[in-house]
């Protein structure tokens, strides 16, 4: 059984894989726009320091940074979140009536959304080390493997996200719009270093789900500590938000079936 | 045909409602081992409601369902993925193991000659033509050679010849027990059922 279970989720990871690389102009878009973002950048930001305020757990620690290293390190952990969020949401909601047959000839939801998340990951990683290594050639990082973690986590957390919404909206638009207003309030806006720092409600902020990511990515873009409060903040994001994701897909791929119709008998 | 006492799908006063409207109002009728039900009606008489509602797509707002849980199915909708190729299909359906069924590869292998997609098998589903693809679909419903298998106008598309061949593969499977229910617009279909049922007003004549 477990072998059977095992064996279709490595089917399903290598179909949900072979998907994704065949479609190259996504694929492209995907490092395409991050540069396009690091390159804005470098062209018009200013050199001027601004001081911040960084979470270290109870700690809060000030670093004084330019704009250009602010902008740099905070707009690429937006654009993995929301690259990330686009990315799932398309993954987890197109064809999904064919993984709903496939739910129906046998296939089991659980095997399917993990063979189809790390499918996911395995894109999403390859993306945040471009972008760690992209951000590593432009501004000087201290603790490069924190940053990509940072990334890393924020691409699953938001991966999650626009999975869960992909499954349970039957319609792309109101999705998209779903992942419009998470990602560009949450990840593109309110996480903005600059914004944070002189916020008067920083605790609502730290209720939002890219604030743990964002934090280590900052902790190791511009300090040489580590920062085990934001870890464990977005890792418990991060199981969150994939069990969410799960359910979502059990109720979205079984529906009925599962349940069995009011009234259903045996011979 | 055989005409065992056998029941593999079966609904009693059964109704089903779409928000206040209701498509199926006390629908009654069974399908037994080694039979080929037709249903027929109207377009938009609520068959392919009736036959989702069989299988546990659509919850019923009332009365009674049996249907053997290891049914294939093809369903009226193009449902396939269209970035997997012919074969990529085929490999993850077989390793879907339905109620237990398994695929027979010599089965598979001799469908593929008589069906003609052989030629097909890598090619991406997006690419083929109206006729294959619906061949594609009632493969997937009778690879796994289910007892009961539950068809939503399968032919559409067909050619002549391969019409006649989905005939000799439906009347294989129901020499070896299987029981057919059969939506079809056809009227020289009709020839080829044991028993027509006919939705008309939400109600089932036959």
């Amino acid at each position: 059984m477990v072998d059977r279970a095992s064996s279709t989720g490595w089917l399903v990871f290598r179909l949900s894989t072979l998907e994704l690389w065949r479609n190259p102009l996504g694929m492209v878009l995907l490092v395409v726009i991050p540069s396009v973002f690091i390159a804005m950048i470098l062209w018009t930001a200013g050199t001027g320091s601004l001081p911040l305020k960084l979470y270290f757990g109870e700690e809060v620690v000030e670093v004084l940074l330019t704009q250009r290293q602010t902008a740099l390190v905070f707009v690429c952990a937006a654009v993995s979140g929301f690259l990330a969020a686009y990315y799932a949401l398309v993954l987890f909601h197109s064809d999904l009536g064919y993984f709903r047959y496939c739910s129906f000839m046998g296939l089991s939801p659980l095997v399917f959304t993990l063979a189809r998340f790390a499918a996911f990951l395995l894109v999403t990683s390859l993306l945040a080390a471009i972008t760690a290594t992209g951000l590593g050639y432009v501004t000087p990082l201290e603790q490069p493997l924190l940053v990509f973690a940072g990334f890393l986590l924020i691409t699953v957390i938001y991966g999650a996200y626009g999975g869960i919404v992909g499954v349970l909206s039957r319609s792309f638009m109101p999705a998209l719009l779903m992942i419009v207003l998470l990602a560009d309030l949450d990840a593109a806006w309110l996480q903005n270093p600059v914004y944070y720092s002189a916020a008067q409600e920083s605790t609502v902020i730290q209720w939002l789900p890219a604030f743990y990511p964002c934090q280590i990515v900052f902790a190791g873009a511009f300090t040489s500590r580590g920062n085990d409060a934001a870890l464990a903040g977005a890792a418990t994001w991060a199981v969150a938000a994939i069990a969410i994701l799960v359910l979502a897909v059990q109720v979205r791929l079984r529906g009925p079936l599962a349940a069995g119709p009011a009234g259903r008998f045996d011979q | 045909m055989q005409s065992s006492e056998t029941v593999l799908c079966q609904c009693t006063a059964l109704q089903v409602s779409y928000g206040r409207r209701r498509i199926i109002d006390g629908c009654s009728f069974k399908v037994g081992q080694g039979q080929v039900v037709g249903l027929t009606g109207e377009n938009g008489s609520g068959k392919s409601t009736l036959v989702k509602c069989l299988l546990g797509f659509v919850r019923p707002k009332g009365g009674h369902v049996y249907c053997d849980p290891r049914a294939g199915y093809c369903p009226q909708e193009n449902y396939l993925h269209r970035a997997y190729t012919v074969a990529e299909h085929l490999e993850l359906v077989a390793s879907l193991h339905r109620g237990g069924l398994r695929v027979d590869p010599s089965f598979l292998a001799r469908c593929l000659t008589l069906l003609k997609l052989d030629r097909y098998l890598r090619y991406p589903i997006r690419r083929l033509s109206g006729g294959t693809y619906q061949k594609v679909k009632f493969l997937t419903a009778i690879v796994h050679r289910p007892p009961l298998l539950v068809l939503d106008e399968p032919t559409d598309g067909f050619d002549w010849s391969m019409y006649l061949v989905f005939w000799d593969l439906v009347r294989e499977l129901v020499a070896a027990g299987t029981g057919v229910l059969l939506i079809s617009h056809l009227v020289h279909d009709r020839q080829r059922f044991d028993r027509i049922y006919e939705l008309r007003d939400g109600v089932v004549h036959g």
